[in-house]
């Protein structure tokens, strides 16, 4: 029974840790090599007002 | 359009750091109104030294005659400068050139971009795909803008933001670290600003509360706004996502065309007319509009079920906003980053050190998978009841935790890998071709 453990629990770390490892690197490569990625604020609200005729909740 | 300088006659370029046209030959400055003003005084001394030459070469006059010519028009050219006389300009063809300009257009053989040139500079490689394919077309007459967002950034600062981005990225390969400086260049990107009424009646659903308390509501909203300058990119070269990333455009620093701006800089041509992007600058407004509307929405995982939009185009300007275009080389494949001219904001992706990148996966790979093991080994080993009945809770949740890290890890992957592809001028330019060939 120890030994099934053993290998599920190596199985869920070697899985895991892959994982982390994509992300981090992703994360990190993202960082590194994109600039500009988030597209700016379409339109600044500042100036321009929205008018609301009928706010309610059904 | 060449604006010369009025002490040495050499051709001014637009200086963004001082908001002024200086002479690169005598270092003068002058601002572009009064630049401008004084090209046009030089134009009108030529045309009416022509006509009046002509007028006297018909009647046959002598050499004391044109003399006096010449002195009638410094005299009239002395009534001009002293605002004592309007002068309207006519081009030969009957209309007036307020609303055109006249330009060199260069264009590149390897990706079909076409570029308006103004001054004396002259083209030798394409800013779209980096090919030394360029060449000379023909002089044109362009539509003129009623608009232009001078440049801010100048050129150093453009290079140095895009050098500064890169160095700092540790999988950066060092010959991109190291590009090559002169393949940078200053292009006004055509816009349309549209002003836009927009109303809609919403009927939207959402959640509200938590857990057992998590109930669905639904809500009506109707309301109205005046959008004032939605930026539409017009240039079919400039590909959407790029335009889009380069924004946000600082549009209360707009001022009035002067032909004077885009001297020492190129100008992208109007590809796509505000007929053609009523439908782009209504989607954008419509995003807009529901983004603020679910705002005033207490409600999490708001959705609209049912609306009745209207809207109106009330007006269609047509601007340049600045960008500087760097494209490099890189394996023999060209690439474009952008920087927005105004806020210098650096857009693009590059390619990454594959080298680099595998080995500092592996090293992660090895030490989280033995942190993981151990720490499941110490989970399942005792420390977790697997007959309890919270064992299937604690697999979900480690399912979860997995596959966050997986998608995280992908989904980066996947945007770099996609920016990386904008970023290749040939992609651009293939997909320049496609959106050509679909009209």
């Amino acid at each position: 029974m120890d030994g099934i453990f053993l290998i599920i629990a190596i199985a869920y770390g070697v899985i895991m840790g892959i994982g982390v490892a994509l992300a981090i690197t992703g994360i990190i490569l993202k960082k590194s090599n994109e600039h500009g990625n988030s597209k700016g604020d379409l339109y600044d609200f500042n100036g321009t007002t929205m008018h609301f005729l009928n706010r309610q909740q059904l | 359009m060449i604006c010369k300088c009025p002490k040495c006659d050499g051709a001014l370029e637009y200086n963004p750091a001082y908001d002024k046209m200086e002479c690169p030959y005598c270092g003068s400055a002058f601002t572009t109104h009064e630049a401008m003003a004084h090209q046009r005084l030089q134009d009108n001394a030529v045309k009416m030294t022509a006509m009046s030459g002509a007028a006297y070469e018909n009647a046959g006059n002598t050499a004391a005659d044109s003399q006096k010519a010449e002195a009638m028009n410094k005299m009239i050219q002395k009534m001009i400068e002293d605002d004592s006389v309007s002068v309207e300009f006519v081009n030969s063809s009957g209309d007036a050139t307020q609303n055109t300009m006249e330009c060199n257009i260069y264009t590149c053989t390897a990706c079909g971009a076409e570029l308006a040139v103004n001054g004396v500079e002259a083209s030798t490689f394409c800013a779209y795909c980096g090919q030394p394919t360029i060449v000379f077309s023909r002089v044109s007459r362009e539509l003129m803008p009623k608009w232009v967002l001078p440049f801010r950034i100048q050129k150093d600062q453009a290079v140095n933001g895009i050098r500064e981005k890169l160095n700092k990225g540790i999988f950066v390969p060092r010959e991109i670290k190291n590009f090559e400086v002169e393949k940078v260049r200053g292009i006004y990107v055509p816009y349309f600003l549209f002003d836009v009424y927009y109303y809609d009646w919403q009927r939207l659903r959402g959640t509200v509360g938590s857990g057992k308390h998590k109930r669905t509501k639904y809500f009506v909203r109707e309301a109205e706004c005046d959008f004032k300058r939605i930026t539409c990119d017009a240039s079919k070269q400039l590909n959407d996502e790029s335009s889009q990333r380069l924004e946000p455009f600082d549009l209360r620093c707009i001022k009035p065309f002067e032909p004077g701006y885009l001297s020492g800089f190129y100008s992208d041509r109007y590809d796509l007319d505000d007929k053609q992007l009523t439908g782009v600058a209504v989607g954008r407004t419509k995003m807009m509009f529901d983004k603020e509307v679910a705002k005033t929405v207490n409600a999490s995982n708001v959705r609209i079920v049912e609306n009745n939009p209207k809207f109106q185009i009330k007006n269609a300007e047509y601007a340049l906003l600045p960008a500087w275009f760097l494209t490099f080389r890189y394996k023999n494949e060209p690439y474009t980053m952008l920087v927005n001219g105004q806020t210098g904001k650096v857009v693009g992706a590059v390619p990454f050190d594959k080298a680099k990148l595998v080995s500092m996966f592996v090293v992660l790979a090895v030490i989280s998978s033995i942190i993981f093991t151990i720490l499941a080994n110490f989970f399942f080993g005792g420390f977790v009841d697997l007959d309890s009945d919270s064992t299937g809770d604690l697999i979900a949740i480690i399912g979860a935790v997995g596959f966050f890290f997986y998608a995280t890890g992908i989904g980066a992957f996947r945007s770099v890998k996609k920016n990386i592809e904008l970023t290749k001028a040939s992609r651009t330019a293939r997909f320049v071709r496609e959106r050509q060939d679909d009209n």
